[in-house]
């Protein structure tokens, strides 16, 4: 019996190739991957390949573009130009263009999701009024490294999520949700990561403001660490949010009323001259301030997506889908739809100072 | 110390092997024709279908437990007539041959995606065909051992699965409840009781006779495929919360995407690879015993030392031949694999299940 499989091994090696097989200095491995559309119609592609090369600099990278009929093809074009083939399985950031959003965003994800190598979890981005390639350039100059920015913007401005492509792709293809995705730009030579930009069946329609940002991160829980202020001047008090947690329920009794509740948990940061907290009626006041700000806030961004973006970002589709409501089958079933909110703040930290002066 | 006899062969060895037949009949075959027929809705196909399966066990058992002869293909041989227990034998052969076809192709379709894509197919099926050849070279217990090694990695396997995929739970994905139509659902279910019996009919590859720890082997073997059933709800039902309703149905082999999301308090990642190395182990055990049929079938003469190899060729020739890719694979399987295992496996049981009871009443009125 032995023979016979030493004649197989044999056979193995004569009729088959591991022609998968890479040895790890044949691969080129990217960093950050951008996609652009030409005027023609083609690819272009640029990417920040780790240089292996430079090891007291390893955050600097070798940037390469090419361009092809498709975003595999842009892709192996990059040999013509380094010996090595690109290895995405590493990647922390893929950009495309506002033209591939609004367009063929179904094309290029096609890809990433086929791709066998890589776990798709890396952050997308859009390039909001600057080419992919631009962004990239800059991103290699200024030897950003995204994953921390993104963390911080979502830490500390709101107005960015952590969902990578994998969770992004996941709520495309949910019923009744749309998906926002987080932009990026460059200005005076620096990165930025901008408002987020919401889509409808594929195609990127437009970008939220910097509020409606934090709102929508707020609304589907993705952030819960964000400043908002009420009153100005000398009536100023200013909330860091530090835990907020939102959940949207169809109502038990009327079956096209959809009820927002948010609990906010935050600390008092800075308050004007006018603002004096020495009793509990005070702090409660000042609570209902914030809580009658977001509840008309949030009221105010359900309107505009119900009658200007007309795209269901919450996922109010999704749970009138879940608990099988037929309202959802109807069209314009947004437009349909009242909602309530229901806002509790408290505000747990004055910093430990009781004002007097 | 009296060293332990190698050709011994326990209960516990006997339970193994229906939970690795069992699995192995669901990655990218049982789990993705369910999971297209019935959605987020399968884990409730699961539980209907384990329950089935209990009450199917009964037939199995009873086959199991009475068979004095060396396994079912002996017992075809020793309670029917020569001319019927051959054209039995022969169904039998044939729904073997097609499974392990079956099994093969879907194995190395799953290599071929997912680990070696720039590689042929034809090349993964001859990688698995050299440890099958020469396990069949070994004796049934030694076979068995080597499976309950297989089974024992698959369950540890599958908890450390469970431990990292945890986290990336969402029991949203739940919802809708039974939102398929019932007859997918049924059919769904069908299927499930289907795999499952495929299953049983490798724990008939031996005998209660032959087992060492007879004493409670019917409520041992229970256990075990109650634990089986178990550890498939958590592979189905792990699949659906990590993956959602709408995710699950577009990807040939959704256990292994689910994996990927593996996260291992943050510090172990990217390790589906290796976790994933359990679903060969397990195809693997199954094809071995669909291997000691097929061999125990074919005439007992001077060549059948060479039996593995040939069928390893056979194999090689049909897959090549009918499955062309992974999509005309799944169309093929998912029409005939029903009429298969209904034909080439159920009924034959059944005849062999009235066979023996038959017997059994003649015995009773003789005594």
């Amino acid at each position: 019996m032995r023979k016979y499989v030493i004649a197989l091994l044999i056979a193995v090696l004569i009729f088959g190739r591991l022609d998968s097989i890479r040895e790890l200095t044949d691969l080129a491995v990217v960093k950050a991957f951008g996609i652009d559309l030409t005027e023609d119609g083609k690819y272009h592609i640029s990417a920040i390949v780790i240089d292996t090369s430079d090891k007291e600099n390893s955050e600097s990278g070798i940037i390469y573009e090419s361009t092809g009929d498709s975003v595999h093809d842009a892709a192996r074009n990059i040999v013509g130009i380094s010996p090595k083939k690109l290895y995405l399985a590493h990647m922390e950031t893929l950009i495309i263009s506002e033209e591939i959003a609004k367009d063929k965003m179904e094309n290029v994800l096609d890809f990433f999701i086929r791709d066998n190598e890589g776990s798709n979890a890396f952050y997308l981005f859009i390039a909001n009024g600057n080419k992919s390639s631009e962004i990239i350039d800059t991103i290699n100059q200024e030897k950003i490294d995204m994953v921390s920015f993104l963390k911080a913007s979502e830490k500390y401005r709101g107005n960015a999520n952590l969902k990578n492509l994998n969770e992004i792709i996941k709520t495309i293809f949910k019923e009744g949700i749309e998906v926002c995705v987080n932009s990026i730009s460059v200005k005076d030579d620096k990165v930025l990561i901008n408002n987020m930009a919401y889509f409808k069946d594929w195609q990127m329609k437009d970008y939220l403001s910097q509020e409606e940002s934090v709102l929508y991160n707020v609304l589907t829980n993705e952030v819960n660490n964000i400043i908002m202020s009420v009153g100005s001047e000398d009536n100023l008090a200013v909330l860091e949010i530090v835990d907020s947690k939102s959940k949207i329920s169809i109502d038990k009794q009327q079956n096209n009323k959809i009820n927002i509740k948010i609990d906010v948990n935050g600390n008092l940061s800075e308050t004007s001259k006018n603002i004096q907290i020495k009793s509990t009626n005070d702090l409660e006041e000042i609570q209902k301030s914030f809580e009658s700000k977001i509840n008309s806030d949030v009221i105010e961004f359900c309107n505009k997506i119900k009658n200007e973006y007309n795209t269901d970002i919450l996922g109010i589709g999704n749970l009138l889908y879940r608990k099988k409501n037929t309202l959802y089958t109807e069209e314009n079933y947004l437009q349909k739809l009242s909602i309530d909110v229901e806002t509790n703040v408290n505000i747990s930290n004055q910093g430990g100072i009781n004002k007097k002066w | 110390m009296v060293e332990k006899e190698s050709n011994e062969i326990y209960s516990f060895s006997i339970g193994c092997i229906f939970l690795s037949s069992f699995l192995a009949m669901f990655l990218g075959l049982g789990s993705y024709i369910m999971f297209n027929l019935s959605k987020n809705d399968t884990y409730i196909a699961v539980l209907v279908g384990s329950v089935l399966l209990f009450g199917i066990f009964y037939i199995f058992n009873y086959i199991f437990t009475h068979n004095e002869e060396e396994n079912l293909i002996a017992l075809n041989k020793k309670i029917f007539n020569k001319k019927f227990a051959f054209i039995l034998n022969i169904i039998l052969f044939i729904a073997f041959f097609v499974i392990s076809c079956i099994i093969i192709f879907n194995i190395s379709n799953f290599l071929n995606i997912e680990y070696l894509a720039d590689s042929t197919v034809n090349f993964f099926k001859v990688l698995i065909f050299i440890p099958i050849i020469y396990i069949c070279s070994k004796s049934l217990p030694v076979i068995i051992k080597a499976n309950q090694i297989f089974a024992i990695i698959s369950v540890i396997f599958v908890a450390i699965d469970l431990i990292g995929l945890y986290p990336k739970f969402d029991f949203i994905n739940l919802e809708p409840v039974l939102n398929t139509s019932i007859p997918k659902l049924m059919h769904s279910i069908l299927m499930y009781v289907l795999f499952g019996i495929v299953a049983f009919c490798m724990i008939l590859v031996t005998s209660r006779s032959r087992v060492k720890d007879k004493d409670n082997i019917s409520s041992k073997l229970f256990k075990m495929i109650v634990f089986s059933n178990i550890i498939q709800f958590i592979i189905i039902i792990a699949t659906i919360l990590v993956l959602g309703e709408d995710f699950i149905g577009i990807f040939r082999f959704p256990e292994y995407i689910a994996l990927k999301q593996f996260s291992l308090f943050n510090i172990l990642e990217r390790v589906e690879n290796i976790l994933a190395l359990h679903f060969y182990f397990n195809s693997f055990s199954l094809l071995t015993f669909l291997y000691y049929y097929m061999i125990k079938i074919l005439p007992n003469i001077k060549i059948k030392k060479y039996y593995p190899f040939l069928i390893s060729i056979a194999i090689y020739i049909v897959t090549s031949i009918v499955f062309k890719e992974g999509i005309s694979f799944y169309e093929i399987v998912n029409k005939n694999i029903i009429y298969v295992i209904l034909a080439g496996i159920l009924v034959p049981i059944l005849l062999v299940f009235l066979r023996m009871k038959k017997i059994d009443k003649k015995l009773k009125i003789n005594d």
